[in-house]
């Protein structure tokens, strides 16, 4: 985990909001966010960097690391992807913003964790990525994708928002009545169907969604909680891709004890509990 | 009263002859060598050549066009979700919307514009030829291919002691769909792994095929559904946009790998 000085550089700019857009194809959902997000933080300046800025050390080395941190099973504990020169060049282009790693699997952790090393002394406390960010639950033995890995800095997954948080059970039940494999292009009918009721890519509700994950990672780096349990509080967290919907698009609030933490944030700049 | 010129049979033997022994000569030495005539192998070689790009395609088969004749199931209509339908207008094929994303066409229409657009572009084809192998030289890199003729794969083994022939080139384009050929091949060799494609995700293949497109082994690029065999990604369904997409992508590839090797 990061050391607590590292982990102090990074927040310190609690007061402010630094954000890293990994792809380049992000940033105008990204600054949609923003703009949604400055109208609860206001006078809080927040910032989106467009990459990780300085990128520190060889490309191909970092390429390799992110090579590492590629699921190959989602239901086998650090069962890696294969490394070939195929994948590292496929990673250094996304790197290098050429090509995109959407719904590419990683280990949320370690894929944390290498963003604090390569964001080391930015002050940026929330990356975007493509990537789909996976962790491992003891409860059923699995890997599960995930929107936010909280951290320094958290992690928010654009593919996340679409895969992990589950759609309505009848719409998989649908799906399997229709194709028992699971797979196909009734994929297709069913999003028709079942349209609205979760997020598709695209989705033009994603910068309202994205912006109460950007809240959630700057409650994460002010007092180390991210969420509430009050369900229609943005910082609920969402499992089912109706209540994140309704959390972040129909309520789309804070609820009173949280919006007032969030004023205190924005005032007394530094962090409440732990500086 | 005759309607054509004069022409002996020995001069039309010796004109196809001596047209071809040309062409094969400028085939030894290309800048591109694409393996596979299908619509990302075309597309590729059509945006190269139009670079001023050397480029060759290799076609197993006597037609080029691979799939894009047939959409799916035997049927002739193809279909690109946006924004691929922008490459249908560069090439001048016309098209009908089918809903506000997706858009039809018809497959002989758009598979000979392509080819046309391919050739009329410079693209030298070779058709009737089958890749064999890899020339390859220092720390295993792709630098050229070996072919032969396709009926020599179809006649019995005790009559086809027919050697192939070798090509070299700066860079060599796999478009040889599903079957990954030249990837299997270093595969082979054990110098690359290959997971083999996922079950059929259209909404999300198409996507995941063009990002992945681009250089997978030093010398060589892969484009269309070897990508999806290359990388492990969902298999492609019957819908073209990423081919044309990914073809485009790995010229843009190639010719960043052609800028790096000239300097």
């Amino acid at each position: 985990m990061p050391s607590k000085s590292s982990r102090r550089n990074l927040s310190e700019a609690c007061n402010s909001l630094r954000i890293v857009c990994e792809s380049p194809a992000n940033l105008a959902t990204l600054k949609d966010a923003v703009a949604q997000l400055e109208e609860l933080t206001d006078p809080m300046p927040i910032v989106v960097l467009k990459g990780i800025p300085k990128l520190k050390g060889d490309i191909d080395e970092i390429a390799g690391s992110f090579v590492t941190l590629r699921l190959a099973n989602a239901n086998k504990r650090d069962e890696r992807a294969i490394d070939s020169f195929a994948i590292r060049e496929f990673e250094r282009r996304v790197i290098e913003g050429s090509s995109r790693a959407r719904g590419v699997p990683y280990e949320g952790v370690g894929l944390m964790k290498l963003y604090h090393r390569l964001l080391l002394g930015s002050s940026s406390s929330v990356i975007v990525t493509d990537r789909l960010v996976m962790t491992w639950s003891d409860d059923d033995l699995r890997y599960h994708a995930r929107v936010a890995v909280f951290g320094f800095p958290s992690v928010i997954s654009m593919s996340g928002l679409v895969e992990a948080p589950a759609r309505p059970k009848e719409y998989y039940l649908a799906k399997q009545a229709i194709d028992p494999k699971g797979r196909g292009i009734s994929e297709a009918s069913l999003a028709e169907e079942f349209s609205g009721r979760f997020l598709e890519s695209d989705d033009e509700r994603t910068p309202t969604v994205l912006k109460g994950y950007l809240l959630q990672c700057l409650f994460y780096a002010n007092t180390l909680e991210p969420f509430c349990k009050k369900k229609d509080c943005m910082l609920y967290n969402a499992h089912w891709q109706e209540e994140m919907l309704h959390a972040q698009v129909e309520s789309g609030k804070l609820c009173r004890k949280h919006a007032v933490i969030l004023k205190k944030i924005i005032l007394e700049g530094s962090n409440p509990v732990l500086f | 009263m005759v309607i054509f010129e004069k022409a002996s049979e020995s001069a039309v033997t010796k004109a196809i002859v001596s047209q071809f022994s040309r062409d094969m000569e400028d085939f030894a030495n290309m800048d591109v060598i694409i393996i596979g005539g299908g619509p990302s192998g075309l597309m590729a070689a059509r945006d190269l050549a139009l670079k001023g790009v050397k480029v060759l395609v290799v076609e197993r088969n006597n037609y080029l066009g691979g799939g894009f004749w047939i959409g799916g199931f035997l049927m002739n209509t193809i279909t690109v979700r946006a924004p691929a339908q922008k490459v249908l207008d560069e090439l001048d094929i016309k098209y009908n919307a089918f809903s506000k994303s997706l858009y039809c066409t018809p497959g002989p229409l758009a598979c000979s514009k392509l080819i046309a657009a391919a050739c009329e572009a410079g693209v030298k084809m070779l058709n009737m030829a089958q890749f064999d192998d890899l020339v390859m030289r220092e720390k295993n890199r792709v630098v050229g291919v070996v072919i032969n003729w396709t009926p020599v794969s179809a006649l019995p083994r005790q009559i086809t002691c027919v050697d192939p022939v070798a090509f070299e080139s700066k860079l060599v384009i796999d478009a040889t769909g599903h079957d990954a050929m030249v990837v299997r091949k270093l595969e082979e060799r054990g110098l690359i792994k290959v997971p083999g494609f996922g079950a059929m995700w259209v909404e999300q293949s198409e996507d995941a095929v063009v990002e992945h497109s681009g250089l997978c082994h030093p010398g060589l690029i892969v484009i269309g559904m070897a990508v999806s065999t290359t990388f492990g990604l969902p298999r492609m369904g019957p819908t073209f946009g990423a081919m044309l997409l990914s073809g485009r992508k790995g010229a843009q590839v190639a010719l960043q790998e052609l800028k790096k090797k000239s300097k």
